[in-house]
Formats: structure tokens, sequence, C-alpha cells
């Protein structure tokens, strides 16, 4: 006997709630509250504030007064010196920390997996910056590099050299915060590169050693390669965490010397919450946004050329 | 059902069953919070006020709202925004537009009033106050805030004027007579420089990062921070010779720490309880750290004097700022919110220690308040000199800070480009020019001229 199609189909409510049996489902469900989440914290305030830098929301009035400008707050941006030199600062800022983060990073990862006496408490040692907090960092590395009488320019100036005015200094504050950055950083980029090394075919250094390769050609030619796909993982988020970079700057210089250190993100805070050009700082968010996208982008499509998966 | 589905099911159900509850929780919350305020209205009169974290752990604060419940019967809610000084705006400034309802802004200082009162964010107390008849020019005079459109947005608790606080220790010390007052900056330098004992790390003087140090002697001169167009008038020549007599204190007289050693350092705004310096030039309501001995233990007295003026007998002025209370356009209690607002300009002054803005008080209630400070501080300071250094002297009275259109921008544009100069980066002459230049354009992108 045939069956009823009307009546073998289960109803809707039914169909909903065998949802989360199955596979598909039950991932479904799993996901929605992240999705949630991320539409609520991340994608409607990122539209809102592309709406907000259409505005003219760049005084302290009621929402009810503002209206839609277009691209002013955007153009406006290529006339205002102050802006174009925080994003200047902030490439430059970047110059400093990625590089200086790849490179030390690496060269710590390699140097821990050696085998060396007090090896355990070495690494956790290392790992320390990386939790502490930031204002708290702030505090000492500000002390410890005071001007006047701080104990690093004391030793400094015990060799007979002029020592530096480092977070005081016009030439050298940014620098200095990219410096203490990269310090409080690196614990995670050398765990990782440390991960990614030990990871790499013992085989592959027995090959090169018989073939009498020397320890800057099993480098270079073998480790480097081997972990290019975790060197690149490392190199777009310190990317991205560099241009992101607000509370050091905050805590150490405020920005000062004058702007010398004041990089977009403060730029963009200062813009929105001491002077209330929200329209203004949402069109600089978005230009920021839209030059981390861009590099990344760039990145991935270079990456063809030295990551080897 | 096999072992993996009812595993499913179960974490099906255990994921409902959290979003369910969290959907749940917020939804009885905004039922209690929708409950709260019919509650309020039944029973007892509620207003409700913003406080910054370190005003509302003090207990002139504590005895000052107490006193007004107990006076009037109505119960406040303090808003407690984390964070002091001018800081806690950033919050309260977005909470206005999110449409929040506390009902009592404190509008520490005139920027601050002619930015929410000009803004539209404060609630008009003229029909309020003619209800009741009440007469605000009569009480506050001269230090009542004016706005563009004739209206009372805000009633001011305090008039502070400036003056010279002094280490009675470090000048007994040192065996230099105490300041009597009537004194020109030349003085107060020579004086700064007896008590100056770098090796021991004591400066005779002590100043703070605030805008208006960078121009303190223009005001004096009572040199405005606007043209009548409308433009910035940083080219004044007075502006430039302030910027360099501030710059000159630290970098070449060395009787106070320069600019570069005071940020290096990150001084504080309360340096000067350290005991390491022998005077303090700041407003008023710095009193209230003497008072306070449990927070800044000390072993030294401290005296009070008349701030110097420039020797050239043309700048004989006293300046100071203005706060005072609003209430929000959006208040739940607005009724609530302008009694607490009139009380707290009326007789705040009893309790923080603060000049009043009042006019219509006399010399008797003065010399009271006088007293009072006087017992507070166990006599280190009399009456008599707290009346000289403030009150009866020859000196005229000009508004601290420059307000006008595009004033906070104007403000940091002074900050981040005197610094450039004061740590030796840019000159005297380029300094002044990127000041004048960038205000410009902020006055002119917050639509003055």
């Amino acid at each position: 006997m045939k069956s009823n199609g009307k009546t073998d189909r289960p109803s809707i409510l039914a169909r909903v709630l065998q949802i989360g049996y199955r596979e598909k489902g039950a991932a479904f469900v799993f996901v929605i509250p992240f999705m949630i989440g991320f539409l609520i914290f991340n994608i409607i305030p990122m539209v809102y504030s592309v709406v907000i830098s259409l505005m003219d929301y760049n005084s302290f009035k009621p929402m009810n007064m503002i209206k839609f400008i277009g691209f002013d707050n955007y153009t406006r941006l290529f006339h205002d010196p102050i802006a174009l030199n925080a994003f200047g600062k902030s490439f430059l800022y970047a110059l400093f920390y990625v590089p200086g983060l790849i490179i030390l990073s690496f060269l710590l990862a390699i140097l821990l997996n050696r085998t060396f006496a007090l090896r355990g408490i070495t690494r956790t040692f290392i790992l320390m910056p990386y939790v502490a907090n930031v204002v708290a960092v702030s505090i000492v590395w500000s002390i410890l590099l005071d001007p006047f009488g701080g104990p690093v320019n004391q030793i400094i100036a015990k060799f007979g050299i002029e020592p530096p005015l480092w977070l005081s200094g016009v030439k050298t504050a940014l620098p200095t915060i990219a410096g203490i950055n990269i310090w409080q950083s690196l614990a995670f980029q050398t765990i990782v590169f440390l991960a990614a090394i030990q990871g790499v075919n013992k085989d592959l250094y027995e090959a090169a050693d018989i073939d009498g390769a020397s320890r800057w050609k099993r480098l270079w030619s073998i480790t480097l390669p081997v972990i290019s796909p975790t060197t690149f993982f490392l190199v777009i988020t310190s990317i991205i965490s560099s241009f992101q970079n607000y509370a050091s700057v905050r805590m150490l210089t405020n920005g000062g010397p004058g702007t010398s250190s004041r990089v977009i993100s403060l730029n963009i805070y200062e813009e929105a919450f001491t002077l209330n050009h929200y329209s203004y700082a949402s069109a600089q968010a978005m230009i920021l946004f839209a030059i981390v996208l861009v590099i990344t982008i760039i990145q991935w499509k270079g990456q063809k050329r030295w990551v080897h998966y | 059902m096999g072992l993996k589905k009812k595993r499913q099911a179960f974490v099906v159900m255990l994921v409902s069953m959290m979003l369910m509850t969290a959907c749940g929780n917020t939804a009885s919350t905004q039922s209690d919070q929708k409950e709260a305020p019919d509650k309020g209205t039944e029973k007892e009169r509620v207003v409700t006020v913003y406080e910054d974290a370190k005003r509302a752990e003090s207990d002139e604060v504590k005895k000052e709202l107490a006193d007004f419940t107990k006076e009037t019967g109505i119960k406040v809610e303090l808003n407690i925004v984390p964070g002091d000084g001018v800081e806690v705006y950033k919050k309260i400034d977005i909470d206005m537009i999110s449409g929040e309802k506390t009902d009592v802004i404190r509008l520490s200082n005139p920027i601050l009033i002619d930015k929410y009162g000009s803004n539209g964010w404060l609630y008009p107390l003229d029909e309020l106050m003619k209800k009741e008849n009440y007469d605000s020019a009569k009480v506050f005079g001269k230090y009542l805030p004016k706005f563009a459109d004739n209206k009372t947005y805000v009633l001011p608790d305090q008039a502070g004027k400036w003056a010279v606080y002094y280490n009675k220790k470090i000048f007994d010390d040192a065996g230099v007579a105490y300041p009597s007052g009537d004194w020109t900056w030349d003085d107060y330098i020579a004086t700064a420089k007896k008590l100056t004992k770098a090796d021991k790390g004591i400066y005779g003087s002590y100043m703070l990062d605030y805008d208006n140090y960078m121009y303190m002697l223009a005001r004096q001169y009572d040199v405005n921070g606007y043209k009548e167009d409308g433009t910035s008038n940083y080219d004044d020549p007075a502006f430039k010779k302030a910027l360099q007599f501030f710059g000159d204190l630290g970098n070449v007289e060395k009787i106070q720490p320069s600019w570069l050693e005071f940020k290096s350092k990150k001084l504080s705004w309360d340096g000067f309880m350290s005991g390491n310096y022998g005077m303090h030039f700041i407003g008023t309501w710095y009193t209230n750290q003497f008072k306070d001995k449990k927070t800044y233990p000390r072993d030294w007295k401290v005296g009070i004097t008349q701030i110097p003026v420039p020797a050239d007998g043309k700048g004989n002025n006293n300046f100071g700022i203005v706060a005072g209370y609003g209430v929000n356009k959006n208040a739940a209690h607005p009724e609530e919110a302008y009694t607490y607002i009139k009380w707290m300009a009326e007789n705040s002054y009893k309790y923080g220690g603060n000049l009043p803005a009042r006019v219509d008080l006399n010399d008797d209630d003065i010399k009271q308040l006088f007293k009072k400070t006087s017992d507070e501080l166990s006599g280190e300071i009399t009456v008599e000199d707290l009346d000289k250094a403030l009150i009866s002297n020859d000196l005229g009275f000009v508004d601290e800070k420059i307000t006008g259109a595009g004033s906070t921008e104007y403000s940091n544009i002074i900050l981040q480009e005197s610094e450039l100069y004061l740590v030796g980066q840019k000159s005297l002459d380029d300094t002044v020019a990127s000041i004048k230049k960038r205000a410009d354009q902020a006055i002119k992108d917050a639509g003055g001229k």
C-alpha cells in the first residue's frame, strides 16, 4: 500500500526539532551563539560606524540634528596634518615592531629549542611579560627608562655615553614603545615558533648532515621553508596588532611629546571621545580598516613566493 | 536512540537551555528596571547623580549628600563613573547621546558648562525657578553661567580662585621668610631659587601640566584667547611671552621640574603633598588635600598667600573658574534634580572648602567659611591668611580658561604644540604660529569664524 505523502511528511516544528540531531544541524546549533555575538558586537557596530562616517556627527549634539554629508569626513582626512601624521606614525611603528618581533622571537625559539640547564624555568620566565598587565608594564618601563636618574640611563652614563631620552624624546619615543611591546609580545611568538621548529621532521636534518650541510644552510634551506606557514601567520597577526596598538601608547606617552608617538588608534580615540568628532573618527577607523585589509590581501597573494605548505 | 544521538540531543538541549536562560534573565532585568521608577515615585523621592569615583568616596561628599537627604527628604542615588577629573565626561558624553536618564551632571569647569549647556543636553531651569520665584541672578550674580538663548541651564556652586600654597618646613629649613603677599613673579622666582636644593630633590616651586599654565601670564593681563572676529588670538605677543615664561621656570630658572622631568617621572596633580616642593601655584579647590591627613600624612605645615603678579603692574589679576550643576534634559526626576542642584549651589561651599559662587553672602558668611577651613586645618592657615590671599587684596578677577567655539580642541592644541617647545623640539615662534593656525581651523570646524 502506498503511503499518503501528506501524512508522512513531518511538520515544520518537528523538522526544526530534528535539526539538532543531524550532524550539520548540530554544527549550526554550536555555531549560532558565536554568530549572534559576532553579529551584535562586530557586524552591527561596523555597519553603524560606516553609516556614522558619512554623517556630520562631529560635535556634541543630539542624534536628531545629524545629517548625511557623504564622503566629506574622508576627504577632510587628507587635509588634516595630525591624522596623516598619525597614520604615518602607525606605519613607522609597524616597521619597528613587526620585523623586530619576528626576528627576535625566531632567534629565541632557536635558542630555547636547544638542550641546556634550567630550560623549563627559562621558558617560564620568558612567558612572564606576556601575562603581565599593560599598565604595570608601562609603569615599570617608565621608571627604568626615566631620563632623570633612571637605572638604565645611569648604567649608560657610566660608559661615558650620552643617554637617550627614551619615551620623552621626539625621535626615540616611538621606537622605545615598539621595543617595550616587542618585549611583552615576544613570549607568544616564541612559543608558536618553538612549536613549529619542534615539528620539523628530524630526518631532513639527518639527511642534510650526511650531505655535509652547514648549520646556516640547514637553517636557511630546511627550518625556514618548513616553518614558513607559521611565519606567515605570525607576520599577518603582528602587522594587524601593530596597527591596533593603543593601550601601551596611551600609558607610556599618550602620543607625546607633542604628536611624535600619536599613532592612528590613539588619534581615533581622541577624536571620538575627547573632541566628540564621532563621524570623523569613524571615517579614520574605516580608512585604517581598509589599509589593514589591503596589506593583508597583498601578503596573502604574495605568500606563494615564500610560504611552503 | 544510539549513544551518539543521545549525546547530540543532550548538547542541543543544553545550548537551548543556556540561550533561554540568558534571554529569561534579560527579560526579568528589564522588567525590574521598569518597575523601579514607579516604586520610587510612589514611596520616596529620588534623584540620581553622576559622580566620579574619587569624589564619591570622600567624606565631605558623603556628608553633603546625607545632609541634603535629611533636609529635603530626597534620596540620592549615585551613578559612579570610574576615574576622576575630566576623564569621566567621556563616559557621560556617550551616556547623553544614548538617552541616559541620570538626573544631575556636575560640570567642573567653564568649558564643560559651555559644552553641555550650548549643545542642548541640559534641562532649562527657568520654569522651575519661576514656579517658586527663585531669583538666580540675585543669588549668583556675575557667576551665573550665561547662554546664547538667554536660558538658565546651570547653577554654579563654586567660583574658585588661585593662590600660592607653601610648605613652611621647607621655608624654615632654608631660613627664608614666609611670603607675605603683594609680590611679583620676580619675587616668586627669587624665593623659589632660595628654596631649591637639587641635591636633596627639593624644588622651590611646583606647577602642573594643565593648559592654562601655558598662558597664565596672558590671562593675568586679561588677554582674550579669541579675537573680536572669533578667530584665535594666540598670535598676540602676550601668549608667546606667557609660554616662554612658563617654560623658563623649569628649563632656565630651574626652580621647578621641567616639563620633560614632569612627564618622564609622571609627576601627579597632588605631587605637592609629597613634601618635596616649597610652593604650589594652584586653585583653591586644592585646600581639601591638606585636610585629608589619611591620604596625605605629613609632618609639615601649610601656608597660603596671594598669587604673584607681573612687575609692570598691568596684570594685577587673580583668575579662577566657575563650576556648577546642570540637570540632564532626559532626567527621570527633573523636579528633584532642580531641588538638588539648587541646594548644592547654595550649600556645597560649606563642605568642600571652595569659594562659593554666591554674591548674596555677606562678609560674615565668608569669614565663617574661612573659620571652618582654618579649624579643619588646626589653625595652620588662619582666617586672615585666607582673607588676604583671596578676598582683601588689590587683585582683579579674570577667567582662568579660554572658552568659546571649539574650546576643547583649542585646549588640546595648546597642550600638544606647547609641549614641543617645552622639551626643546620646536622654536617659540613656530609653536605659537602652529597653535594659531590649528586653533583657527578648529574654531572654524566648530562653527565659529
